[in-house]
């Protein structure tokens, strides 16, 4: 038997934004994103990403999960111990193809998203198809992507422990098929992202 | 398609939700509303070719040297249907760890993979030969568009899932390293364009996506056969009228003594029911072969090509309908033809 739930926003009681294949909806007004892939859904901050890059093209907003994490990286054959913050940015939609297009969130991580606090009004939004529990190893894949060679020759060992769950949609331009992100101005096709 | 009816939590009103639809809104208060469900849930590919623009691919198409211009000058435009063809997709990320030469370090990396597979067989569309490549390389443009069956139903004809077997094997192959996966129903858009020709229908798909021609069905242009089967025609009169001088004058036949006998006229009739009964032997490859009303099927992995059975439609009909008639006019039957 089918499960139904209301999509309202606890906080001021309006329908949320999102679309069938979503697992995240949004309330844009109270700024906040509801995850509901899980047996209870998770309730996260929402803030909007300011473009590096702004052009006159229709614009459209892309979520991600932005996780801020703690690392602590072992040498276990000279016992060092290493502590670092870092915020991760893991796109809660899915790219195809992601070694030829590549991995925003991974590039993400290395630049500084700022935030935009201004007012926004009629907001085209992706739908969100990655919950929480389908990102939640991504932070230690990518630190593995940057430090695999390291781990093989120094006896590294990596734990990561996430300290805040929140999510950030991020403007991108659409014009002729593509999609352009408006942090790093990469291009994909539509179809990469549908 | 199947329809599951639930009821508004706030004003009571009756909530329709189709299989695989996720998100549904009570049409009397706007109550938005998830429904899990066990399929997986789908999404519509934005339709950017109108019919005006698929006609025009297919006219396009049709001016081909493979095509009778008759065709092109004759037939009529009947009808364009809009069908959504529903495909199973299956997407997600997997590790990949790669050795590096000449040391035991291992480099850490994930790539993405994705199937598609046909949610429905395709044989009432004749178009079963849709493979997924093709629909990945149609998809590379496309844009998503909420899923929306009552909307898809108003501008064209939504197909049913027949297909739940979510690539079992392949998923298998990929299990140990996948990292996420994900399964989703995609509605892809393709126009259906009919034109009519002599009382036939010709049927032609075009992607509504990118307008890409999927197949191209109209009357064979049959110069080159006609000009061939004339020349062949022409050869054997030759043949046969030489055959035929060399029987009646040359001194061999004399020698024989068949000229002027009945022996002649009972080889000329043993040899003309031989050839009569060697034809309708052979009529069915030899219409096959020269059949001058083919249908011809442009696609993107060949030009396919088939003869019209006139013995199943156009004659079996004409038959029924002179039978009928007549037994008719005899006070034998009343006439009654559906077609």
């Amino acid at each position: 038997m089918s499960n139904i739930k209301k999509l309202k926003c606890r906080k001021c009681g309006n329908n949320l934004t999102g679309k069938n294949n979503s697992k995240i909806f949004f309330c844009l007004s109270c700024r906040l994103g509801y995850d509901i892939s899980g047996e209870k859904a998770g309730m996260y901050n929402l803030a909007f990403g300011e473009p590096v890059r702004k052009e006159n093209f229709l614009m459209e907003y892309f979520p991600f999960w932005k996780l801020n994490c703690e690392i602590n990286v072992e040498n276990r054959s000279e016992d060092i111990k290493k502590r670092s913050e870092v915020i991760f940015y893991i796109p809660s939609f899915y790219i195809k193809n992601i070694n030829y297009f590549g991995d925003l969130g991974y590039y993400y991580m290395k630049k500084n998203v700022v935030i935009d606090t201004g007012e926004k009004k009629d907001l085209q939004v992706f739908p969100a198809d990655r919950g929480l529990n389908d990102v939640i190893s991504y932070p230690k894949i990518y630190l593995l992507k940057d430090l695999s060679k390291e781990i093989n020759k120094l006896d590294l060992d990596i734990n990561v422990r996430i300290l805040e769950k929140s999510l950030i949609l991020i403007p991108f331009y659409f014009k002729d098929h593509l999609y352009y992100d408006s942090i790093l101005f990469w291009k994909y096709p539509s179809g990469a992202l549908i | 398609m199947k329809v599951e009816v639930f009821s508004c939590s706030e004003c009571g009103g009756p909530l329709k939700v189709a299989v695989s639809q996720f998100v549904v809104s009570c049409n009397y208060c706007g109550v938005l509303y998830h429904v899990k469900q066990k399929i997986p849930p789908a999404v519509s590919i934005k339709s950017s070719i109108t019919l005006s623009d698929a006609k025009r691919i297919v006219l396009k198409e049709l001016k081909d040297d493979i095509i009778a211009r008759e065709f092109l000058h004759n037939s009529f435009f009947e009808k364009g249907t809009l069908f959504f063809i529903p495909f199973i997709e299956v997407r997600g990320i997997k590790s990949k760890e790669t050795p590096l030469h000449n040391s035991n370090i291992v480099e850490f990396n994930y790539q993405a993979f994705d199937y598609i597979e046909r949610g429905s067989d395709l044989n009432d569309l004749d178009i079963d030969f849709i493979e997924s490549s093709l629909v990945e390389e149609s998809l590379l443009n496309a844009e998503q568009k909420e899923f929306n069956l009552v909307e898809m139903r108003k501008s064209g004809v939504v197909l049913s899932m027949k297909n739940y077997t979510f690539f079992t094997n392949r998923e298998r192959d990929a299990a140990e390293s996948v990292i996420e996966k994900h399964y989703r129903i995609i509605y892809i858009p393709v126009w259906e364009i009919n034109y009519s020709y002599k009382g036939i229908i010709f049927k032609s798909y075009v992607s509504a996506i990118n307008g890409d021609p999927i197949k191209i069905q109209a009357l064979k242009n049959h110069k080159k056969k006609l000009f061939y089967s004339i020349l062949g025609l022409f050869s054997l009169g030759i043949i046969f009228s030489r055959g035929l001088k060399l029987l009646l004058f040359s001194s061999t036949a004399a020698n024989l003594g068949i000229r002027g006998g009945g022996m002649f006229l009972l080889v000329l009739a043993g040899s003309g029911i031989a050839a009569l009964f060697l034809f309708f032997l052979l009529f069915p490859f030899l219409w096959e072969t020269f059949a001058f009303r083919e249908i011809v099927s442009k696609r993107r992995d060949g030009v396919k090509s088939s003869s019209i059975n006139y013995t199943e439609n156009s004659f079996t009909k004409f038959g029924n309908r002179i039978v009928k008639r007549i037994t008719s006019a005899l006070g034998m039957v009343k006439i009654e033809i559906n077609e």
